[in-house]
């Protein structure tokens, strides 16, 4: 069936039509929870809820233990992006989806299996109890490793996007100029992968900091122990609504800086 | 043909959806009340063909969420101050009368494999011990307990719901808890109860809601809650009965 000129006009211009009416819904859908938090913010008691002992306890924990899992998360994540870019690893496919699932899984779910394995009668945690004394549940390097466990995918993601990426040559020029695998790796590779490795890394932090699930599961919640913003969010919204308020402002003025210093990156990392 | 068959097919949904919406009440409880209503609930539905759809979690959840506008019919609160709370801001249609009450109890794994005798116990360093959160009904109970008894517990976790300080335990990640004695039944064999005396007796006051969209059903099933074979059922899941003053509470 062929179209008449005008029919086409008027096909498109409806079409147009519709993708700004969508557009501007999904645009209410986002920026209404937004203006809504920052209209209700207690701006008044902001000096005396920001002092709160718990307050402050969760804004340290959470700013501690985000950022070592963000470290943990690539130290990790990157030799697991390496190897899934670089080699020919029989089995990678499964590498890499099991280095995707914490992407997927229910960050409640992901606590569970942590919790399993890792508890104090877990899989691996009870031998690590009994050897080495060490219990992650109730402690700040149970927070870490429940966070890193969901930052690690990001991490992998960017990554490993970013080492695909490269041209061969690079690193063939610096093979035969006598570098290394290592020094090849360290002044090539890894500077040439920068952007994607800081793209990665800033993701993986900020899921790190959001990170509600996993964290209350596995590592319980106690003020200054494991008691992160988020947890302490939840927690204040049957207690304090405006300290809640409070530090979900805080927490969403985070994640748009984190954006701001992301712009253009994110694509860049992910999208190749 | 196709259009015809869509409007069939959305016809009997919208059948279906009225006829559960008719006849189910929606109840708001706290998370220590769920095997006894879940049994009790059970047993009016076999009697009376009304569903109930029961919203389970910490009173102090539940009364936010009330607070907050959700649809229900009944709630029943672990604390008065959040049954008083919520009937001031809804306004209710009948209640708070009371369906039940609770004691506290220490639980602790089965065998008891680090020998606890007692709420003195608790204050142990090396004893991991999981407490409701002070905002749960049940966490303020035993705060108060722990400073009646001075004894000074350095809890590993605050938990947002009874229940969720149960499975600390069950799962064996603490040593020991503070929950109520229904809970402990529910728990089973998987943990030992320790008796409290002098614990501070927790009562469940029920408030049925003035825009209930289904009021008469709600007082329906409060009703059989408080009836003696209500009260054998939730008796017979470590709760205790509800007070017998004249007056509701």
């Amino acid at each position: 069936m062929t179209e008449t000129a005008p029919a086409t006009r008027m096909r498109r211009g409806g079409i147009a039509v519709a993708v700004g009416w969508l557009a501007l819904t999904a645009t209410v859908l986002l920026a209404a929870p937004v203006a809504a938090m920052l209209a209700r913010t207690p701006w008044s008691r902001i000096v005396e809820l920001g002092t709160d002992p718990a307050v402050v306890a969760a804004l340290r924990l959470s700013a501690l233990t985000s950022l070592l899992a963000a470290g943990m998360a690539t130290v990790l994540g990157v030799p697991v992006a390496w190897l899934l870019a670089r080699t020919e690893l029989p089995g990678r496919g499964a590498l890499r989806i099991l280095a995707l699932l914490p992407l997927v899984l229910p960050p409640v779910v992901a606590g569970t299996g942590l919790l399993l394995a890792f508890g104090r009668r877990g899989l691996l945690g009870g031998p690590l109890a009994e050897l080495v004394g060490v219990t992650l549940p109730f402690s700040t390097a149970g927070v870490v490793v429940a966070q890193a466990f969901v930052a690690l995918p990001f991490v992998v993601l960017s990554v490993e996007a970013g080492f695909r990426a490269l041209e061969p040559r690079y690193e063939q020029a610096a093979a035969t100029l006598g570098a290394d695998a290592w020094t090849r790796f360290r002044r090539v590779t890894l500077p040439l992968a920068g952007p994607a490795v800081g793209s990665g890394v800033m993701l993986a932090w900020a899921r790190a900091l959001g990170e509600f699930g996993a964290t209350i599961t596995f590592a319980g919640n106690l003020p200054g122990e494991t008691q992160t913003m988020p947890l302490a969010v939840f927690l204040a919204l049957e207690q304090d609504l405006d300290a809640a308020i409070l530090l979900s402002v805080l927490l969403l003025a985070v994640s748009v800086i984190l954006l701001v210093m992301l712009r253009g990156r994110f694509t860049a990392g992910l999208a190749r | 043909m196709r259009r015809r068959l869509l409007a069939a097919l959305l016809a009997l949904f919208a059948a279906a959806c009225a006829t559960a919406d008719d006849r189910t009440i929606t109840v708001f409880a706290a998370s220590s009340l769920t095997d006894a209503l879940q049994a009790a609930a059970a047993d009016f539905t076999h009697r009376t063909d009304v569903g109930v759809r029961l919203n389970l979690a910490g009173s102090q959840q539940l009364a936010r969420q009330l607070l907050d506008g959700a649809v229900a019919d009944l709630f029943i609160s672990a604390d008065p101050g959040f049954a008083t709370e919520v009937a001031d801001a809804r306004g209710t249609a009948d209640g708070p009368l009371p369906v039940a009450t609770n004691v506290l109890v220490i639980v602790v794994e089965a065998g008891n494999p680090h020998g606890v005798g007692g709420l003195a116990d608790l204050g142990g360093p090396s004893l991991r011990v999981a407490l409701p959160a002070p905002a749960v009904p049940a966490g303020a109970y035993a705060r108060r307990l722990l400073e009646q008894r001075e004894v000074r517990v350095e809890a590993d976790t605050l938990e947002p719901s009874v229940r969720a300080t149960l499975s600390r335990v069950t799962l064996g990640e603490a040593d020991a808890a503070l929950v109520y004695a229904s809970d402990a039944v529910a728990a089973g064999d998987a943990v030992e109860t320790l008796p409290l005396a002098d614990s501070p007796v927790a009562t469940y006051p029920a408030v049925v809601l003035d825009d209930a969209p289904a009021p008469e059903l709600a007082r329906a099933f409060l009703e059989h809650l408080r009836a003696p074979g209500g009260q054998t059922t939730l008796v017979d899941h470590g709760l205790g009965p509800a007070p017998t003053t004249g007056a509701a509470s």
